[in-house]
């Protein structure tokens, strides 16, 4: 496939199609270079806060039908419909309006359009949480942050775990457009800079860092996460 | 009593849950009233707007336009999911690679990146956007359909093949109506997505539609577009689901449930 | 529908006491104007067909839900007061599937009383494993336990916060009728060193013949006490090898087929 793509490459202007030994300087340049690395860096920082304000949020709105039952379809039928369907571009244009452009404007759009995903992989969680065992629970203790930290907690770990799992996913290409509109640092702001450039080599090369990173986080943080969480379940003692 | 309870735990949800809906108006309204409409337009002209989207002929266009790329590319990628998830599994080697590069490659591609890529290669037009969101959409539709061929009951296309050796008609009459429930959820999903990358394609890559419009009111810091953009998307997006692809849903498992 | 007869614990103050109790359930009434007085230390089955209502008094004991007529006492508190001082074990085992049989037994204690310090909170976790005869099984997780040995960890959970009173609903009827039979068993054995106030419901005739202090039979709805019957007999009790168990149980039969009772829980016709 390298071959074919050199060989597409010297037929066809540099601006269409880089050749990959181009597309590797890029590369170099962004994850060797104090610069380069600046913006990956910034990146990762805009993924990380946006997921963990979002994951704060989402479990919030989640567990609030389990305290307050009145909100069930509140939050069911109308909050996560809404935000769900709301288009992402959307938030991040109102956001450079009310927050300018910068690392708030990113952080605050990618939060909101994260925010469905984590509460619908919570709201499935809080409604498999088993009524025996809390009942169970109940005859032990009347102390409600007990049930939750000893029952309630513990049962919605997996969930907890595919939320972060699909919304990391999702976060690397929403920040991406988030930084390309209303960002000043990040790979995203790289790529628009690269647009208006013609600079086709550095738009390849983002894309592919942002591949190989995608598929090293899965790899080296939620492959290994999951197997833990798999022995913890079945236990250490087989 | 218990039937009782529940009833009036429903009223006492809707009522919570249209409190809140009201609320959130209300308290938008109130905001706007001190802010600039540049930075928070209030839910009256933003209403209004909205419902120029669909009448206006100036700007109906545009939503028109964003609509038929979306039905455009869900076909295209169901059509082309199919071919591929047919092609791979002519023979392992293709199968491989479609399932290891192709789809892993595909997933991982972010949707800017394709509409950059789009715009270089393609110019601005229906051509370049439609591109980006058939290669955002194609690795789900792959995956329906490989799943539905990997499910697909070999006794009963043995027992076609028992009865005629023709290629095609196993295909059409066997084939085809036992890959329908993926090719629903296929749609189901592709329609859920392309809606969500709709604006992201027309951003850069179109002269057209609501993505076009959405960035041009946001140069000419006019919030109250920008808002009815979004709305409009809300819409276009629901009435399509409740329209067309629930009814397509409903159909299809009438059919399969037929004696 | 009325029961005159007050059926009173035989000598002591009652630990548990139910006076003209009444209870419905919307439009249902469970029962009406039930006594029953439970002493300490005693171990009274409960018997009567499915649906009678007797988990309804396992709830009323426990405090989870209240009569709407007539008073409950327990240990001279009412049952909303006196909740810490009872423990439940349920009809399935309810343990948690992250933690190991140790910590499952713990769980309880954990929950009821976080001042136990961790290290003695496993302490008596593995005693009362031990006594239940798990002392090698306490890493194991529930999955990679039998069904009596799950039922085994909700007992040692239960009585590891040393309650004054243990509810037992129907804790066995899951199991298969050997184990059945040798959880019946550990259970007298348990009994007679923990000195327990046990109020254990069942619907089979011999498990509250093997078991109880007293039987009080429940008829079907609308429930009202049949009968009480007190055994003095010793135990571990061997119903075939004893004549007046036997009479005993062919008393109970007799009174439920009278009362056209099938013990599975429909009304003969």
């Amino acid at each position: 496939m390298l071959i074919v793509w050199f060989f597409a490459a010297q037929a066809l202007p540099p601006y269409q199609l880089p050749g990959p030994i181009k597309v590797g300087d890029k590369l170099a340049w962004l994850v060797a270079t104090p610069a380069g690395l600046w913006h990956v860096a910034a990146s990762i920082f805009h993924v990380a806060a946006a997921m963990l304000a979002s994951f704060v949020l989402g479990f919030f709105v989640a567990l609030l039908p389990l305290y307050l039952p009145v909100a069930v379809i509140m939050v069911d039928g109308r909050f996560t419909p809404f935000v769900n369907s709301f288009p992402g571009i959307g938030w991040t244009m109102l956001a450079i309006v009310w927050l300018g452009i910068g690392t708030n404007t990113v952080v605050f759009s990618v939060t909101i359009i994260l925010l469905p995903f984590m509460i619908i992989n919570l709201r499935e969680g809080v409604r498999a949480l088993d009524r025996e065992l809390m009942e169970m629970a109940g005859s032990f203790s009347r102390s409600r942050a007990r049930a939750f930290r000893l029952i309630i907690l513990p049962s919605l770990f997996p969930f907890m775990f595919s939320a972060m799992r699909v919304s990391f996913g999702v976060s690397w290409k929403v920040t991406l457009t988030a930084e390309l509109l209303g960002g000043t640092t990040g790979l995203g702001y790289l790529m628009n800079v690269a647009r208006q450039e013609l600079d086709t080599a550095q738009i390849f090369a983002v894309m592919l860092l942002i591949v190989l990173l995608v598929y090293a986080i899965n790899r080296l943080l939620f492959d290994t996460a999951q197997r833990h969480l798999q022995l913890g379940r079945v236990g250490a003692a087989s | 009593m218990t039937a009782r309870a529940r009833r009036s735990g429903w009223l006492g949800q809707h009522a919570a849950a249209e409190g809140l809906v009201m609320l959130a108006v209300l308290g938008w309204w109130w905001m706007s009233n001190s802010l600039s409409a540049m930075v928070l337009p209030s839910p009256v002209s933003v209403l209004k707007r909205t419902f120029d989207l669909f009448v206006d002929p100036e700007l109906s266009r545009h939503a028109l336009v964003t609509f038929l790329r979306v039905a455009g590319s869900v076909f295209i990628s169901l059509v082309v999911g199919l071919a591929l998830a047919l092609l791979a599994r002519r023979a392992q080697w293709i199968d491989a690679i479609v399932r290891d590069r192709i789809l892993v490659a595909l997933n991982a591609l972010p949707s800017v990146g394709w509409a950059i890529l789009a715009l270089i290669w393609f110019k601005a037009s229906t051509l370049s956007v439609m591109f980006v969101q058939v290669m955002i959409l194609l690795p789900f539709a792959v995956t329906n359909f490989m799943e539905g061929l990997r499910n697909l009951d070999a006794e009963v296309v043995e027992m076609a093949h028992s009865f005629t050796r023709r290629r095609r008609a196993v295909f059409a009459k066997i084939t085809l109506p036992m890959m329908l429930p993926y090719g629903v959820a296929a749609l189901r999903t592709s329609y859920g997505i392309c809606w969500k990358i709709a604006l992201v394609a027309e951003l850069f890559g179109a002269q057209s539609g609501l993505g076009q419009l959405m960035l041009r009111a946001q140069a000419a810091a006019d919030a109250t577009t920008v808002l009815a953009t979004c709305f409009a998307i809300v819409v276009l997006f629901a009435a399509g689901q409740k329209l067309v692809i629930d009814p397509i849903a409903r159909a299809m498992r009438a059919d399969l449930h037929q004696p | 529908m009325t029961d005159s007869v007050r059926h009173s614990a035989p000598g002591g103050a009652p630990l548990i006491d139910f006076r003209a109790v009444a209870v419905r359930l919307g439009e249902v009434t469970i029962f009406s104007n039930l006594s029953l007085s439970i002493a300490s230390g005693e171990f009274v089955c409960l018997l009567g067909p499915s649906g009678c209502g007797k988990s309804t008094m396992l709830r009323l004991i426990g405090g989870l839900i209240d009569p709407v007529e007539g008073a409950i006492t327990v240990a001279g508190k009412s049952p909303h007061q006196a909740w810490d001082s009872i423990s439940y074990v349920f009809q399935s085992p309810r343990l948690v599937p992250w933690r190991n049989a140790r910590d499952n037994a713990a769980l309880g204690l954990e929950l009821r009383n976080p001042a136990v310090p961790k290290s003695e909170r496993q302490a008596r976790a593995a005693e009362l494993l031990r006594l239940m005869g798990l002392g090698n099984d306490m890493e194991k997780f529930p999955l990679m336990l039998s069904g009596g040995e799950r039922q085994r960890v909700a007992i040692a959970r239960a009585l590891a916060v040393d309650p004054a009173i243990v509810l037992m609903d129907e804790p066995f009827s899951a199991l298969d009728p050997e184990t059945r039979r040798r959880m019946r068993a550990d259970m007298v054995e348990l009994w007679r060193t923990a000195r327990k106030t046990v109020v254990f419901v069942t619907h089979d005739v011999d498990e509250a013949i093997e078991l109880a202090d007293r039987i009080v039979v429940f008829s079907a709805k609308p429930t009202r006490i049949l009968d009480t019957i007190a055994l003095g007999e010793q135990r571990p009790r061997n119903i075939d090898e004893m004549p007046s168990l036997r009479a005993t149980r062919a008393r109970l039969h007799d009174m439920f087929r009278s009362q056209q009772i099938n013990l599975s829980g429909e009304t003969v016709r």
